[in-house]
């Protein structure tokens, strides 16, 4: 028995790293955010927001197929009937921006910023899941 | 060049004539106020304005809305959550031939022309979240609070 405990332990620790990790945390404040899209709707002099069936599109890229580390940092918004959703890191100039203007389609934005002046920006207008998955390796990168 | 939105028309001639409440190009020695509409227009943590503000939509069929003065900016909203201000001098100097142009119906009122409609091409998509960031880098924040122009200020926090 002895002989397989040092594996247990590891195993052990293993898990409850995981669990420590920020990724789940913000898994779920990605998917608080979409939420929070799904109301308030209806209200009258308010423009229309996104469909729920927009909002479930984006349920799906964001939380099923983008690895969830990538989601650090994600900022979800409404803009009239589109979805954004936003990277921006400061300190080295990079933007990233993933549209879900409906339902199955996506479109992805970046940007290099250097001294105030942007140096590089495109967008991939027919983007898959895995292009966002490229762009953010991109935006993670030292 | 191209006149995509924003101001109607795909030549300066069509464009002004599409445009009958387009005045003169402000001079660059002023400042103009943009409104949050949205609490997403900025970002009360860091103080900055983010590119939703300059967000061109559909129905700005004359052009983004901007203050001569704070009241100018918010007096077409129900609610605010803010205002920032923007020089007239940095918005015309970007390379995107923009023109802040008074309103010739209100005197406190301007219109920002030759923004892109990003919901048009992915091109325009493109150029519209560039020169939004760029606005947005470009302006101070003055207040993230609602702005009540008859005084009875109400912060609400966020």
């Amino acid at each position: 028995m002895s002989a397989f405990a040092p594996a247990l332990a590891s195993s052990y620790d293993a898990s409850t790293t995981e669990l420590e990790s920020p990724f789940p945390r913000e898994v779920e404040t990605v998917f608080d955010s979409l939420e929070r899209l799904l109301t308030p709707r209806g209200e009258e002099g308010r423009p229309q927001p996104p469909s729920d069936e927009l909002v479930n599109w984006a349920k799906e890229v964001l939380l099923r197929v983008i690895p969830s580390a990538y989601l650090i940092g994600a900022e979800v918004n409404a803009f009239e009937t589109e979805i954004h959703v936003v990277w921006e890191n400061e300190g080295n100039g990079k933007k990233v921006i993933v549209f879900f203007p409906r339902p199955r389609e996506l479109k992805i934005y970046h940007e290099l910023l250097q001294q105030q002046v942007v140096v590089d920006h495109s967008i991939i207008g027919t983007g898959g899941a895995n292009d966002v998955s490229d762009r953010l390796r991109w935006f993670f990168a030292e | 060049m191209t006149f995509p939105t924003g101001c109607g028309g795909s030549s300066p001639n069509d464009w002004m004539a599409a445009n009958a409440n387009l005045g003169n190009v402000l001079g660059d020695d002023v400042g103009v106020f943009r409104a949050f509409a949205a609490k997403g227009f900025r970002d009360r943590k860091k103080n900055k304005v983010r590119y939703f503000a300059y967000l061109l939509r559909a129905e700005d069929v004359d052009g983004l809305s901007v203050g001569l003065s704070p009241r100018g900016a918010v007096k077409h909203l129900n609610e605010n959550h803010g205002y920032c201000e923007l020089s007239v001098r940095a918005a015309h100097a970007l390379p995107h031939n923009l023109q802040i142009r008074l309103d010739l119906t209100d005197g406190d009122h301007a219109f920002v022309c030759n923004l892109p409609l990003m919901t048009i091409s992915d091109e325009q998509r493109e150029l519209a979240v560039l020169i939004a960031g760029e606005l947005a880098r470009l302006s101070q924040v003055v207040t993230c609070d609602p702005y009540k122009p008859n005084g009875c200020d109400n912060p609400s926090p966020d």
